[in-house]
């Protein structure tokens, strides 16, 4: 058995990404240590997607060695990765925008209001703390999982360990917990309002399908009573997803 | 008609590459890690370079040939790289960029700091060549990685002892004028990075060394390809160059 698929890694694909993350931080790293403009922030946070993107093949390729790829940087080729990259867009968008005289204008024309945009340190700081625990939290997740982490849920009935030592004894769901927490602390860096509040309706209702989804599996196809009996015993501890009591 | 031609067009599209590397000579995270750092490097140094064309930093001179070398040294080693995994794949390690040669490290330290001494203890006594640099370094680059490409699966960053069936007596393309082209680029290669940064002492001493080390290797070397090749080498060896000074 090979140690994964070489296939499945094309190096020179792998080489190509991650020089192009390299570019973008490099670049966004100058601009930051150059210029403090309005739009450091924005600099700071193509830097943490980058960052992001790096670890998430770098945890894949260390800590579930089997199944990584060259897609394993979550970038293209998987599924949500558009509507990833969708919500970077706006997220981008309502930065610039709400920095803009255009911006000003309107709010001033329609509702009288004089509006001028701050950028707010705790805000960013707060930002910056969530996005570090976050990903600290979804790689330490990958890491104590091992070879039972997916980025897909797993449907197939082979016989598989239930984790419940290390981070799974605090939470059940961490690496959701730490993307959630890297997704919306990147909205309180950028000091987006309207992004936040939309984040943490799309997660919530997203975390909500999915859990419910692969819990049903996991107790009723894979672990049965352990499960139940572990999902009684460790919380889920991702804000705002209320899931249902009976599976 | 339309089959044929849909067909055709669907068989252009289709993604033929085929991994023949060995899955425990290298470790993807690693890969990835050293393509970033590279990645950095060139951007930094690239927007800086942009940023000091329009005014908006003052480089000095020194910064802009420095931000300049650590963009050819990035990019030879990302060739490097690329070249061994496109045209020499199942030889593919997690170090053929090769990154781990402390020695070239050591070259581009001492570099930097020939010419950031040279501005500090002597600024008016300006002597470079940038433009001449410029070409020579991709004299080197192009002619060092034409050569990964012409000889393919036949090349390696290490000398073999052992003849294996894939390796050939490579006497086309870029061979046909240079017998170790990779070698003359390298050569080549450094003398343009140091002319480039206007390092005269670095240059004497790296040539002095260079040509040592390469005069040493080519003799070894043919030995071993002489015992390979025999007499189809000895022609070669009367035909084509090694195109570095002195070094028959």
């Amino acid at each position: 058995m090979a140690l994964y698929d070489t296939n499945s890694n094309p190096l020179h694909e792998i080489v190509l990404t991650s020089l192009a993350l390299g570019a973008i931080i490099g670049t966004s790293l100058t601009l930051c240590l150059v210029q403090k403009t309005k739009n450091t922030p924005l600099f700071a946070y193509s830097i943490i997607l980058c960052i992001y993107y790096l670890n998430e093949f770098c945890s894949t390729a260390k800590y579930q060695t089997k199944i990584v790829k060259a897609k394993s940087f979550l970038i293209w080729g998987n599924n949500g990765n558009r509507e990833f990259l969708l919500m970077q867009t706006a997220t981008i968008w309502e930065f610039l925008f709400t920095r803009s005289l255009v911006c000003v204008k309107l709010l001033h024309a329609f509702f009288g209001i004089t509006y001028k945009k701050q950028t707010n340190t705790f805000s960013i700081v707060l930002g910056l703390a969530m996005i570090a625990v976050g990903l600290f939290i979804r790689t330490l997740a990958m890491k104590t999982c091992g070879s039972s982490f997916s980025h897909y849920i797993e449907t197939t009935n082979r016989k598989q360990k239930l984790i419940t030592t290390g981070i799974y004894g605090w939470f059940r769901h961490p690496s959701y917990l730490g993307f959630w927490l890297f997704a919306v602390g990147c909205q309180v860096l950028l000091g987006n309002s309207v992004g936040l509040v939309i984040n943490l309706g799309v997660l919530s209702w997203f975390f909500k399908r999915r859990i419910e989804f692969e819990e049903w599996f996991l107790v009723h196809r894979i672990f049965g009573d352990q499960y139940l009996q572990y999902r009684m015993n460790v919380g889920n501890w991702i804000p705002f997803v209320i899931l249902k009591k009976d599976l | 008609m339309s089959n044929l031609h849909n067909s055709d067009g669907e068989n252009s599209y289709q993604y033929n590459w085929h991994a023949q590397y060995d899955p425990t000579k290298v470790d993807l995270s690693i890969v990835a890690l050293k393509s970033l750092g590279l990645g950095i490097l060139i951007s930094v140094n690239f927007t800086m370079m942009v940023l000091s064309a329009c005014n908006i930093i003052n480089s000095s001179p020194a910064i802009t040939r420095i931000n300049g070398y650590l963009i050819f040294v990035s990019v030879f080693y990302l060739l490097e790289f690329f070249s061994t995994c496109l045209f020499n794949n199942s030889e593919t390690d997690d170090d053929s960029f090769i990154l781990n040669d402390i020695d070239l490290h050591i070259v581009h330290v001492v570099s930097i700091l020939e010419i950031l001494g040279k501005t500090w203890l002597f600024p008016s006594f300006i002597i470079d060549f940038p433009i001449i640099g410029l070409c020579v370094v991709f004299l080197g680059q192009f002619s060092r990685t034409l050569a990964m490409y012409t000889a393919k699966e036949s090349f390696n960053h290490y000398i073999q002892r052992e003849h294996m069936n894939k390796h050939k007596l490579v006497t086309w393309g870029i061979y046909r004028y240079l017998r170790h082209p990779s070698y003359f680029g390298f050569f080549w290669w450094f003398i343009g990075t140091q002319l480039w940064l206007g390092n005269l002492a670095v240059l004497a001493l790296g040539l002095f060394k260079l040509w040592n080390f390469f005069n040493y290797r080519i003799k070894f070397e043919e030995k071993f390809l002489i015992n390979f090749f025999g007499q189809d080498y000895t022609d070669y060896k009367s035909k084509a160059r090694t195109g570095i000074p002195f070094i028959e």
